[in-house]
């Protein structure tokens, strides 16, 4: 079974992509922030990091290095919805960091869905 | 010049016009010098006043500067070609005016601050007019006791033989002589030859040469003790003679020069001051009528001085603000004392921000009387408001961009639910199609927030170098095909090489946008749409300035301070979404650029934007941004937000050297110091930015700064010249796109 840990602050948003997800059946760790994400973060269990950019606490540029450094080949995808910094400027950082994809929010979700399955093969 | 007996000369009227010289001025010249029996003096406050169905009438004019002397003079020799023109100038006029006003045919100029040179002149004329011999002349006018009613000093005139030609009853009545007595005289004969000395008889041979001679003198004898006397030697060559003759002035001069001397404590100095402050003062009773006002409060209203003593109530000067009648009745009770931000209209209509600040005393005469100074503040006012909006305007833009963000996310839960129920429910079903909609609403939702997020510059825009001609162009076509009959579009676009960073794509929305504005403002009224493109160097910096005028409907000022913002529209519900501007201006500005309106209603409206012109190297190649591998030193004492863009930073090709601390700083500059080509600063709360931009200035050699911050100008303070030409500025909430503008505008 694959294991995907989901990173993001919005509970609603975290449901449908957590539903979504289970669906394709993948199972799903879900964490609020970074710091949470960080505590739940299982190395040998977790194949997929989703994570979202901005967060309260530590944030997803930062959950994305601290991972990297546990688990240098763990795979990410960063979803972010613009605003404060620049949607862009966020998103093509997590890209530098390593992530395997990146998704600006509002995503289509089926898109995302197959990216998610392309990145976990 | 046809001959003219003495008698018309002197009945013709001597015009005062011009605004400088004034009641009082006037009332003592009438006095001094224009008996009823000799002249008629009328007063008249612009050349137009003067009749010209009088026979050569004497001028006198003065003005306030010299400008305006020669401008007065101009006017009245075309009015008046016949008139005797006596200039009064200002004493500090400048030599090249001086010339340009001699040059002119005037009867005389006179210095502002004198007028008793002012009346010897009237006076002169009156012999200057006439071919005769002007020793008869002279003896002419005493016999009829002319000359003594003009001037209380001694006037004689000397010929070339160093006779005496002429003399005045001033002259007579000091010297206790007749003027047959002294004609034909040597001066000697009647001083004697030591007060006759060489010296004056020198001064008098330079005289006769031409020159003007000009002295205080003090003279022996008892009933000359403690008196200060002036004189003056001026040659004189009447007209249509070859007669050199010097005209002997002696004046006394003791009472100006304790005046002068005691002005410094006296009320001569309050006059002073009072005229010349370059502040408005105004006196007024409890009804507003102004008893007094200085020439600063007349400059300022804009109103002729003259209009002083005809009733001029406060109240008129503020018709757009009805709170000024409750201030004074405030004032008169002893409350508050200051009246700021008043909108004030000058008589030529124009409206400004004054301020007035007021005390009131009691008076025997009005019961009392309050006493205010007026200064105009229209420069501060319109500043300040300028500041407050760019504040609103980043205010906003921060919300707006806090909005998108939480928007997005719930965007993207409601279009991931519909389309799981989709995946539910399978096509062909009416739930199918119903969630096919909610996806499409959410896109155009995503349409609406994208829209958000230009103006407040945190989409980044694909920037290439575009001729910015040839899309306004394009614009104007579209716009010109959808325009109705009635409105004609007229373009100058031949400054075709003006090239900028931008998105062509929304540079053109730009266009279309405001051009759109302006052909709608003009629907039922038709007018004319005016589009010019061309190169703008002020400030040493290479702009486009893009003018898109309308002859429409205009704008209401209440509702221009908002053009900008988002969601602001005037439009019908439905029409539009507020948008349109906000975005205009969140595009021009993320380019660098300005973008301003003014408009008056019923005129129509004028927008200009200025965009930065791309820099060229030698070869005619564009200077991109980040080209160069360079080492930015870039401090920051804020981690979370220095890690995002030092990466972001080094993404563009940046070489990073961070710094959290002071002593990361000075790490830093000792170890890389030759490397750093540029060093951005990002202000702290906490840290004094004005120290550590001079330290990082001081340790960074020649290299530019670029400080981000959200306001630079405290922080400035602190620096020399130099040092201020090296540092660039980015306001907060900065965006790599700035600070990559302002390394590249400044550095």
């Amino acid at each position: 079974m694959t294991s995907i840990l989901l990173v993001e602050d919005n509970s609603d948003l975290r449901a449908m992509l957590k539903s979504s997800l289970e669906k394709r059946r993948y199972i799903v760790i879900e964490a609020s922030d970074g710091r949470e994400a960080l505590k739940k973060f299982k190395p040998l269990l977790v194949d997929l990091v989703i994570t979202d950019l901005l967060m309260p606490e530590q944030d997803g540029i930062g959950l994305i290095m601290e991972l990297k450094k546990v688990k240098p080949e763990i795979r990410v995808i960063a979803i972010s919805g613009g605003g404060k910094a620049g949607p862009a400027n966020y998103l093509s950082i997590a890209e530098t960091l390593g992530a395997d994809a990146v998704f600006a929010k509002p995503f289509n979700l089926n898109q995302f869905l197959d990216k998610v399955a392309e990145v976990l093969e | 010049m046809k001959e003219k007996k003495i008698q018309d000369i002197i009945l013709n009227p001597v015009y005062i016009t011009g605004l400088d010289i004034d009641k009082q001025e006037l009332d003592y010249l009438a006095h001094k010098m224009l008996s009823d029996d000799c002249c008629k003096i009328v007063f008249a406050e612009s050349p137009d006043d003067i009749p010209k169905l009088v026979r050569r009438p004497v001028i006198v004019t003065a003005a306030d500067s010299s400008e305006e002397a020669l401008l007065l003079a101009n006017q009245i020799k075309e009015r008046n070609p016949d008139s005797l023109l006596l200039l009064v100038i200002p004493d500090d006029a400048p030599a090249d005016m001086l010339k340009e006003i001699a040059s002119l045919d005037l009867a005389g100029i006179v210095g502002g601050n004198d007028l008793r040179m002012l009346l010897y002149h009237i006076s002169v004329f009156v012999f200057r007019n006439r071919r005769d011999d002007p020793s008869e002349v002279l003896s002419s006018l005493i016999q009829r006791g002319y000359i003594p009613d003009t001037t209380e000093s001694m006037i004689s005139v000397i010929g070339s033989d160093l006779r005496y030609r002429g003399i005045n009853s001033a002259f007579c009545q000091a010297m206790s002589v007749t003027p047959k007595q002294v004609i034909g005289r040597y001066p000697s004969e009647l001083w004697g030859k030591d007060v006759f000395s060489n010296v004056i008889q020198n001064n008098l041979k330079r005289c006769l040469k031409g020159e003007v001679i000009k002295y205080k003198a003090r003279f022996s004898g008892v009933e000359f003790e403690g008196r200060s006397f002036e004189v003056i030697y001026r040659p004189w060559q009447p007209e249509g003679t070859d007669k050199n003759l010097s005209v002997v002035e002696t004046r006394e001069i003791t009472q100006y020069e304790e005046e002068r001397k005691s002005a410094v404590s006296t009320g001569l100095r309050s006059n002073y001051l009072e005229k010349y402050l370059p502040f408005g003062l105004f006196d007024c009773d409890r009804t507003g009528k102004i008893l007094f006002a200085n020439r600063t409060f007349f400059n300022i209203a804009g109103i002729s001085e003259a209009k002083d003593d005809t009733g001029l109530y406060v109240e008129s000067l503020f018709p757009a603000d009805k709170r000024f009648t409750d201030y004074l009745s405030g004032v008169v009770k002893g409350e508050s004392s200051t009246f700021g931000q008043v909108t004030m209209r000058r008589s030529d209509g124009t409206d400004i921000f004054v301020r007035i600040t007021s005390h009131a005393r009691p008076d025997p005469e009005h019961g009392v009387v309050v006493n205010s100074v007026l200064e105009e503040t229209t420069r501060e006012v319109t500043l300040e408001r300028k500041l407050s909006s760019i504040h609103r305007m980043e205010t906003l833009g921060t919300l707006a961009g806090g909005i998108a963000h939480d928007f997005n996310t719930i965007l993207t839960t409601i279009s991931g639910y519909a389309e799981l129920t989709r995946e539910e429910t399978g096509p062909d079903t009416e739930i199918y199609n119903y969630m096919m909609r909610i996806s499409g609403a959410v896109r155009k939702a995503e349409a609406v927030i994208n829209q958000m997020l230009t103006f407040s510059r945190q989409v980044d825009q694909e920037r290439v170098a575009v001729g910015i001609v040839g899309i306004i162009r394009e614009a104007c076509d579209f716009v010109s095909s959808a325009s109705p009959e009635n409105v004609l579009l007229q373009t100058d676009l031949s400054a075709d090489d003006l090239i900028v960073l931008a998105d062509p794509t929304q540079l053109f929305r730009v266009f279309l946008n405001i051009m759109t504005n302006g052909v709608q403002s003009m629907e039922h009224s038709g007018g004319f749409l005016n589009v010019t493109a061309e190169r703008d160097t002020t400030d040493n910096r290479q702009n486009a300035r893009i003018v898109v005028s309308d002859t429409g409907s205009g704008i209401e000022s209440s509702v221009i301070d908002h053009i900008f913002e988002p969601f602001f529209t005037t439009k019908d519900v439905g029409k539009g979404t507020g948008m349109g501007l906000s975005v205009a201006h969140g595009i021009i500005t993320s380019l660098g650029g300005e973008m301003e309106v003014e408009s008056k209603p019923g005129t129509g409206t004028r927008f200009t934007i200025l965009l930065p012109l791309v820099e060229t190297d030698k070869d005619g190649k564009i200077q991109y941004p980040g080209d160069e591998h360079r080492t930015v030193l870039y401090a920051d004492t804020d981690i979370y937000f220095s890690r995002t863009l030092s990466l972001a930073l080094e993404k563009v090709g940046f070489r990073v050297l961070m710094a959290t601390t002071p002593e990361d700083i000075t790490l830093m500059t000792d170890s890389y110091r030759e490397d750093i080509s540029i060093s951005i600063l990002r202000s702290g709360r906490d840290s004094d930015t004005g120290e550590l931009m001079r330290h990082i200035l001081a340790a960074t050699g020649q290299a530019p700064m670029v400080l981000i911050a959200h306001s630079g100008i405290d922080h400035l303070r602190l620096l020399n010249t130099e040092e201020k030409k090296r540092v660039a500025f980015a306001a907060e909430p900065v965006s790599l796109r700035d600070i990559l503008n302002a390394i590249n505008e400044n550095c």
